[in-house]
């Protein structure tokens, strides 16, 4: 299907973009000579990464030239639909398969728009897409496969504490950085050059790193120090360090915990807040006149200490009851719990809470901000598991309690202050985010929420503090009778994501798949769940495609860049054969099926368009004019398209309240939870009106730590746990089919192989370079070659990336690397009840082959 | 006791809910979008409530309403009069959709 287009002219230049290789729109610069790409470098005027570019974003080039791009539009004729079916496809035209798709949402559309689906993982289009959903009329447009590969708990946690998506740390002014679960710094997460760089500066500066994780990822083995831990246990390691610093060594943040926290709401002996019977505001204690008030009132000594009794009830500050709760939490208990020595905890402990410096100041830009230069941070590793909110917040507290938050040297969120929005106050005075920046549901959205059974297939209402549930979608799929929705899905429409292999399971997906009567695809190559599709539209690739503000500042432009920043992904070259934009696919789509005035209107709305850029309802627009008025509606009439296509970017400097927001915001952190005694109870209210049974223990405004499923797995057969790692040199199914890419997976020493313990392996009479099965109670299994090595827990088998492809339309990653989703399941069970994580570690037995 | 007449648009869940895309209402002269919407809720119920307004009738964040170019939000919310021969669009969005991260 191959069909490299020459340019007509002859020409050599370096041409402004973004990279989309993985989540992180990296600046990049592209050389166009005579029409071919030649080479990718990193933009050096891109704050996102100050002009470095990682493997990926050099290879992107490998995909743009894959042969096996598809590149005209493709109708299934085979109707049977399977994994490794052959959908048997024939090319037809553009015309014939949009009038096909169009027919079919006419008829959806007038029937009930919410039998639409949509799955997809192109963040930055999500906005065009919000308007096109709403528009059309369905709120199931989030089926994928976040639940599993993102840090479901860690945005949540990170909402709830931080009033943003994402989480970091300063690494210009810390000093001790504990990285739990995740390798931020090193090529992996958030802005992952330009953190690279600043971890790498951080440690040639003397920042004590250290690293705990049940591997040697490349982030320990860097590290002062790796502390190796048994998966789905970190929770009880961040409870017990808790319970050492506000216990035996007494080390927090008194002033913070008294003036920026919730840490003085008196709590009632049902641990609900104590209320003012008129506001219905939460009380707090002031010591100084010896009385109760409102937290928003002049508070001269905030208690975060003691009982006090207000109206006949014996009340404590949320501080005391957490220091309390922590108190079981013992270092001897934990290390049962995590393999970690006692010794061990309490002594990280104690460098975590010493190193905070508390009281210290620090001067920058001639503002005077607390100093605290520690943090831990957290993402996947560590809470996509069972109990995962627990675990994100338990961590979140040991940056909390030390007052390291927002200020220099500690940990923070991403973008709680900007240029055009400030954070919200939550009814009882805790932070929440500003509308603008909102990337899924806010913390207290579900206090609006109607008390009736879910009618969307994301169920909400069953995870109504999630800030997303999709993996709700596919238990909708699978038992409609369940939870009792009137309508089942009649049309699929998916682009940029790979639910069969990012779900777990792939047979369990293709079932879902297969109950959906209609599927369009938009596609470079002919993935695992492509092979689904009745319709197959070729898609653009990176160095094809248009896109405005790539660098999405609600969600991926941390404070470490030093400025906000808008930036452009252009076309360096036209389109494979007869590649099209989705989204531009969708305008179209929207006109044919009748519903471009309604997209319009949306449209308006989502970008705030106003006055001479206000889109008119009665007109067809192309995509550019589009993206026109919204970034002159943004930034200003100068910057146009035309202006980004030539610049790149737009910077602006971030001020010091913008980048430490920390002394200056007025809504308190939480570090007792109230709000989810609530949540609990409305879900009860929910599920009690389905008639289903639904576990809403993990419901509580203190957090624990409880075993998830793999722990309390004991049969000596079933004696290891699985645990799946992410590669700096992959992106989940969307770079296996890279030459480049695979090489460098080739050549790794384990990144297709299955990493086990040495002494380990030794007992099982298994060496390096074995076939062993990996297969778990369920049956489910997978089949690998070992890597014998001391760089895993003993008692972990470790499985990287998402590889293991069979897809015929990927022949350069079929049949490498192990696909350890197949290992996993989607049941009530697996799934963190709060924040919809699945959880990702599971036991299994380890054996050879055979002959 | 004369009328006002308003021509209302429907977009998004309003739509799906109002089961069409335009129609127009009279209400009694001097009424506010407050009353105009109490009208649309007794004809479509309460899933059109629903969409729209929070239980205590708080405009949703994904709900607009227009009166003409203007928004009601920089008017007087649900208090703002309805002039005679208005256009009002209730426009509805679906709730935030996810991905990446």
């Amino acid at each position: 299907m191959s069909n490299v287009v020459q340019e007509a002219v002859k020409d050599d230049v370096w041409i402004h973009s973004a990279c989309d290789m993985c989540f992180n729109p990296c600046g990049i610069m592209v050389h166009r000579v005579d029409g071919v790409v030649t080479k990718i470098e990193g933009d050096p005027d891109s704050p996102h990464n100050w002009g470095k570019v990682c493997a990926k974003g050099h290879a992107a080039i490998m995909s743009l030239y894959d042969p096996s791009r598809v590149t005209k539009p493709l109708k299934r004729t085979n109707p049977k639909k399977g994994i490794g079916v052959d959908p048997k496809w024939m090319e037809i035209t553009w015309d014939e398969a949009l009038t096909t798709i169009a027919e079919r949402l006419k008829k959806i559309r007038n029937d009930n728009p919410k039998k639409l689906l949509i799955a997809t993982f192109d963040t930055p289009e999500l906005i065009y897409l919000h308007a096109w959903a709403s528009a059309f009329g369905t709120p199931n447009a989030s089926w994928i496969p976040a639940n599993y590969y993102c840090g479901a708990a860690l945005h949540q946690m990170s909402y709830v504490t931080n009033a943003s998506f994402h989480s970091e740390l300063d690494l210009d002014h810390c000093n001790y950085c504990i990285l739990i679960g995740n390798q931020m710094g090193f090529q992996v997460g958030l802005n992952p050059n330009l953190m690279t760089q600043k971890m790498a500066d951080a440690r040639m500066r003397g920042m004590k790193l250290v690293v705990i994780d049940p591997r040697c990822s490349p982030a320990a083995a860097k590290a002062d120090e790796w502390i190796p831990i048994r998966p789905g246990t970190d929770g009880a390691l961040s409870l017990s360090m808790l319970n050492v610093l506000l216990n035996e060594l007494e080390i927090y943040d008194v002033e913070f915990l008294k003036k920026r926290s919730n840490a003085p709401y008196l709590v009632d002996p049902d641990g609900y807040y104590i209320r003012e019977p008129n506001t219905k505001k939460p009380l707090v204690w002031d010591t100084a006149d010896g009385k109760a008030k409102t937290y928003d009132a002049d508070l001269k000594d905030p208690a975060i200490e003691g009982t006090y009794e207000i109206g006949g009830v014996a009340c404590h500050p949320a501080f005391r009851l957490l220091r309390d709760h922590v108190k079981k939490y013992t270092p001897e208990m934990a290390s049962e719990i995590t393999s970690i020595p006692a010794e061990t905890i309490r002594r990280i402990a104690k460098e975590f809470g010493q190193a905070a410096s508390i009281g210290s100041k620090i001067v920058i830009d001639g503002v005077e901000l607390p100093y605290r230069p520690v943090a831990i941070n957290s993402y996947k590793g560590a809470f996509t598991h069972k109990h995962g909110a627990h675990a994100a917040l338990s961590t979140q507290l040991l940056n909390l309690v030390l007052g390291a938050i927002y200020v220099p040297g500690g940990h923070r969120g991403v973008n709680p202050v900007g240029p055009f929005w400030a954070p919200k106050e939550s009814p009882d005075g805790t932070i929440t985010p500003a509308d603008y920046i909102l990337h899924g549901r806010g913390p207290y959205d579900f206090l609006d929420f109607e008390n009736a059974p879910p009618q969307d297939m994301n169920l909400k209402e069953l995870f109504p503090t999630a800030h997303l549930s999709c993996c709700a979608v596919q238990m909708v799929l699978l038992e409609p009778e369940r939870f009792k929705l009137s309508y089942q899905p009649e049309m699929l429409i998916q682009g940029r994501v790979n639910m069969v292999m990012s779900m777990v399971v792939p047979e369990q997906t293709a079932e879902a798949l297969r109950r959906i009567p209609f599927m369009a695809s938009f596609a470079t190559v002919i993935g695992e769940t492509e092979e689904f599709a009745d319709i197959v539209l070729p898609d653009l690739h990176q160095l094809e495609r248009l896109d405005i503000f790539p660098n999405m500042v609600q969600l991926a432009v941390t404070p470490s860049s030093g400025y906000w920043y808008w930036g452009i992904r252009q076309p360096v070259v036209r389109p494979v054969g007869e590649a099209r934009h989705w989204m531009e696919v969708l305008l179209e789509l929207a006109d044919r099926s009748g519903f471009t005035a309604d997209l319009n209107q949306m449209l308006n709305m989502e970008m705030d368009l106003k006055g001479p850029q206000k889109l008119d309802p009665s007109r067809r627009y192309a995509r550019e004019e589009i993206l026109d008025r919204r970034a002159t509606s943004m930034l200003g009439a100068q910057y146009g398209l035309e202006w980004f296509k030539e610049h790149g970017y737009h910077k602006v400097k971030r001020t010091v309240e913008e980048t430490y927001p920390g002394p200056f915001l007025k809504p308190k952190i939480p570090v007792y939870f109230e709000h989810f005694k609530k949540a609990g109870n409305f879900v009860d209210g929910i599920a009690g009106q389905m008639g289903i049974t639904w576990d809403t223990s993990d419901y509580t405004a203190l957090m624990d730590w409880n075993p998830c499923p793999a722990y309390e797995e004991k049969s000596p057969e079933f004696d290891l746990y699985a645990v799946n790692y992410k590669t700096p040199f992959h992106t989940f199914t969307h770079t296996g089919q890279n030459p480049w890419l695979n090489e460098i997976a080739e050549r790794h020493p384990s990144a297709y192989k299955v990493e086990i313990n040495a002494e380990t392996a030794e007992k099982k009479g298994i060496k390096n370079g074995d076939m062993v099965w990996i297969e778990t109670k369920e049956g489910h299994r997978v089949k690998g070659k070992v890597k014998v090595t001391e760089c895993v827990h003993p008692e972990v088998v470790a499985i990287g990336g998402c590889f293991g492809h069979w897809a015929r339309g990927k022949p350069v990653a079929k049949g490498k690397g192990i696909h350890f989703n197949s290992l996993l399941a989607l049941t009530q069970e697996r799934v963190d009840m709060v924040s919809a994580a699945v959880d990702t570690c599971v036991k299994v037995r380890v054996y050879k082959t055979g002959p | 006791m004369s009328e006002v007449k308003v021509r209302i648009q429907y977009s998004g869940l309003a739509r799906n809910l109002a089961g069409k895309q335009s129609e127009e209402i009279s209400l009694s002269e001097g009424a506010s979008v407050r009353e105009m919407l109490g009208c649309l809720v007794e004809r479509y119920g309460a899933d059109f409530r629903a969409a729209l307004l929070t239980s205590d009738w708080r405009l949703r964040r994904y709900a607009r309403i227009m009166l003409g170019d203007t928004n009601i939000d920089e008017a007087s919310g649900l208090d703002t009069k309805l002039m005679t021969d208005s256009d009002a669009s209730i426009i509805v969005m679906i709730d935030q959709i996810i991905g990446g991260g």
